[in-house]
């Protein structure tokens, strides 16, 4: 039976051939079936290469007055805001976007703040798809008591508004962290404290789809034969719990930065909630641009949204790719 | 298991599950600064006597007593008097939502990967990434007005002084305090004192935040049942049914939506329990007085044992939302699907 197949085929079975460099060309195979896909692909991949540039060549965002000096700034903030020039070749390479808030130059802001957005979002998301995917699946594959009571540990993470998290985070818990010599920014402790409710939602989606895989024929047969029940989730539980997690995974890479953004416009009265004031970021490029709308200019904001739809879309177009692949029902 | 015992074992299960979330939120909310001394603090020697010394009190429906900017008084009655507007925006925007969402869905998913699915997908996926915030703001200051119509782009409810054209309406008798009465829903309110023209502004200014909410939930909703009905539509009956001749429409309607929209019941579980805790952001930008204005005045301007009470209740509100809807679809995957064992 097709579906049996596994995507963590044993090592026994596949001892002489090389397990990883196989998949990986059967997903290039199936890519190049599939050009939507490969788009979603180049996109996500040009993203990360081009947040992590930053520390392999740091003056490729080019040095002198248009460049880094500009974003000096995020470190200095306290200038007065100055207007906002629109997208023009008169100045220079960097001035092509613009400028948004104390005159920072957008392209090459938009450029070095990405890295902050991508490790933060796939820190959450991933670490949060992983715990989800393996609760998920433990408790919808065992059910009864267990099942109970994971479940009502997810709910209780779940129950827990986002806001109010990250305010227990900012003011509660990293005092503990700092008495214990551990120093977190901004962004690091909103990273965490959306981790710890982030993967509620993976945990319930992967539970589903393992309740409606526990019943199948496949699974029965694997119980009867006497195997072990981890390894029945292993082998036949999670590859198919994976595929849900993975588009919805895609999706809330969309909801991490405009939470950041949130938090800027939510903290900016109060001071309590500061998060990245000295910390180049997109959300608080967007902020800084909303800041302009009252005024009818809409271009410093509209640019890094337009910067950060480019990436959600690639890299939606990529997971749905991931999901299909992965999807053992799908499989040849 | 019967589903009435499991329905019973679940419901009875809230109980523990509320405890030990206030359990936690209380011992957290201790660490935040100068909280410490407060007289919620005071009841015993030890948190955990604390803490039971609160839940007595929750038990008993007496959560505690607030006052912030827009409220004073207890907080089991801000949270009667906050809620209904909550759920009022979040089920006419879901239901919105699901609506655009389905038909799409089927539309995208007949059309897998050829231009019709890409554009679906790819506009959904834009009008997703945009921010809620950023689209908010856009909405007020560029929404094209038609003519006639006055409050439109201003959003919020009869608290808001800013409700043009309604001024005069803000003192009637059934409106006190910003909170209109019996539902505390303005739209329902006006039509129930039969004041239609006060209906229609209340209606009008909630179509800005109920088009931000559908634009965020539509796509999630969209990407979900496309994968779930295109998954569905190779399943083995499926194909028999199609090489026996049943007709598309039928083999669509009867038998691909059927499955295909399981795995969009989860997700639709954590988007209403989110929708119903109210959308902070949506809320404070169009001034309108639900759950997430309140959490907004608890966080960010109340202080000490205001803060305390209040957010404990929020959290516990919110709690209660999460399991009713996590018992709802446990529920509605074993009605639709008899062999959906637990």
């Amino acid at each position: 039976m097709k579906s049996t197949v596994s995507i963590f085929r044993k090592p026994s079975q596949l001892r002489n051939r090389n397990v990883i460099a196989e998949r990986f060309k059967d997903f290039f195979s199936y890519m190049r079936r599939n050009r939507m896909v490969f788009a979603g692909f180049i996109i996500t991949m040009f993203f990360l290469i081009i947040s992590l540039l930053d520390q392999v060549v740091p003056w490729y965002l080019g040095e002198g007055y248009y460049a880094r000096n500009n974003l000096s700034y995020f470190i200095n903030p306290n200038i007065a805001v100055t207007a906002s020039i629109g997208p023009t070749f008169s100045h220079g390479i960097y001035y092509i976007l613009g400028t948004t808030y104390h005159g920072i130059a957008l392209f090459p802001a938009l450029l070095d703040s990405f890295r902050i957005d991508v490790a933060s979002s796939l820190f959450i998301v991933i670490l949060g798809g992983v715990i989800g995917l393996i609760i998920g699946s433990i408790s919808g594959y065992f059910g009864g008591v267990l099942d109970e009571i994971l479940m009502r540990i997810t709910d209780i993470f779940y129950s827990i508004p986002v806001f109010i998290m990250i305010l227990l985070f900012a003011l509660a818990i990293s005092i503990d962290f700092r008495s214990h010599g551990i120093y977190l920014n901004g962004v690091e402790l909103v990273s965490f404290a959306l981790l710890t409710i982030w993967w509620p939602r993976y945990a319930r989606l992967a539970r589903s789809k393992a309740i409606e895989v526990k019943n199948s024929r496949y699974v029965e047969s694997a119980k009867v034969s006497g195997m072990p029940g981890l390894s029945v989730v292993w082998n036949h539980v999670i590859p198919n719990a994976i595929s849900p997690v993975i588009s919805l995974i895609g999706l809330d890479f969309g909801l991490i930065v405009p939470i950041f953004t949130v938090i800027e416009f939510i903290g900016e009265g109060t001071k309590i909630l500061q998060i990245s004031q000295y910390t180049p970021e997109i959300g608080q490029l967007i902020y800084g641009g909303l800041t302009f709308i009252p005024k009818g200019i809409v271009l410093p904001s509209l640019i890094p949204v337009i910067f950060l739809s480019i990436f959600i879309i690639g890299i939606n177009l990529f997971a749905e790719g991931l999901r299909e692949f992965l999807n053992p029902e799908r499989r040849r | 298991m019967r589903l009435s015992y499991y329905i019973l074992v679940r419901i009875v299960s809230i109980i523990p599950t509320v405890f030990v979330l206030l359990f936690l939120s209380f011992v957290f909310l201790k660490y935040l600064p100068g909280n410490s001394n407060l007289p919620i603090y005071s009841g015993g020697s030890n948190i955990f006597l604390q803490f039971l010394n609160y839940f007595e009190g929750v038990l008993h429906g007496n959560l505690g007593n607030i006052t912030t900017n827009v409220y004073s008084g207890s907080v089991s009655q801000a949270i009667l008097y906050y809620m209904p507007e909550t759920i009022f925006l979040g089920a006419v925007s879901f239901i919105i939502s699901y609506a655009i969402a389905l038909p799409l869905s089927d539309f995208s998913a007949k059309r897998i990967k050829a231009p019709g699915d890409f554009t679906a997908r790819i506009v959904s996926l834009a009008i997703y990434s945009l921010p809620l915030i950023f689209l908010s703001l856009l909405m007020i200051f560029y929404f094209p007005i038609p003519k006639g119509v006055n409050s439109f782009s201003l959003g919020g409810s009869a608290g808001n002084p800013s409700l043009s054209g309604s001024q005069n309406l803000i003192s009637a008798s059934w409106i006190s305090n910003g909170i209109s009465f019996p539902t505390h829903i303005l739209f329902i309110d006006a039509i129930i004192h039969g004041n239609y023209s006060f209906a229609l502004t209340a209606f009008e200014s909630q179509i800005l935040p109920i088009i931000s909410i559908v634009a965020l939930v539509t796509p999630i909703l969209f990407i979900i049942l496309r994968s779930g009905i295109y998954d569905s539509s190779s399943l083995r009956h499926i194909k028999l049914f199609r090489s026996m001749g049943v007709s598309a429409r039928t083999l669509s309607k009867k038998h691909i939506r059927r499955n295909g929209i399981t795995p969009s019941i989860t997700i639709s579980g954590l988007i209403i329990a989110y929708l119903f805790g109210g959308v902070l952001i949506v809320e404070k930008i169009f001034n309108i007085d639900g759950l997430g204005f309140l959490k907004f005045q608890l966080l960010f301007t109340a202080s000490g044992s205001t803060q305390v009470y209040g957010l404990l209740a929020v959290i516990l509100i919110f709690g209660i939302v999460v399991m009713v809807v996590n018992i709802i679809v446990d529920v509605i995957y074993r009605l639709i699907n008899p062999e959906y064992k637990y």
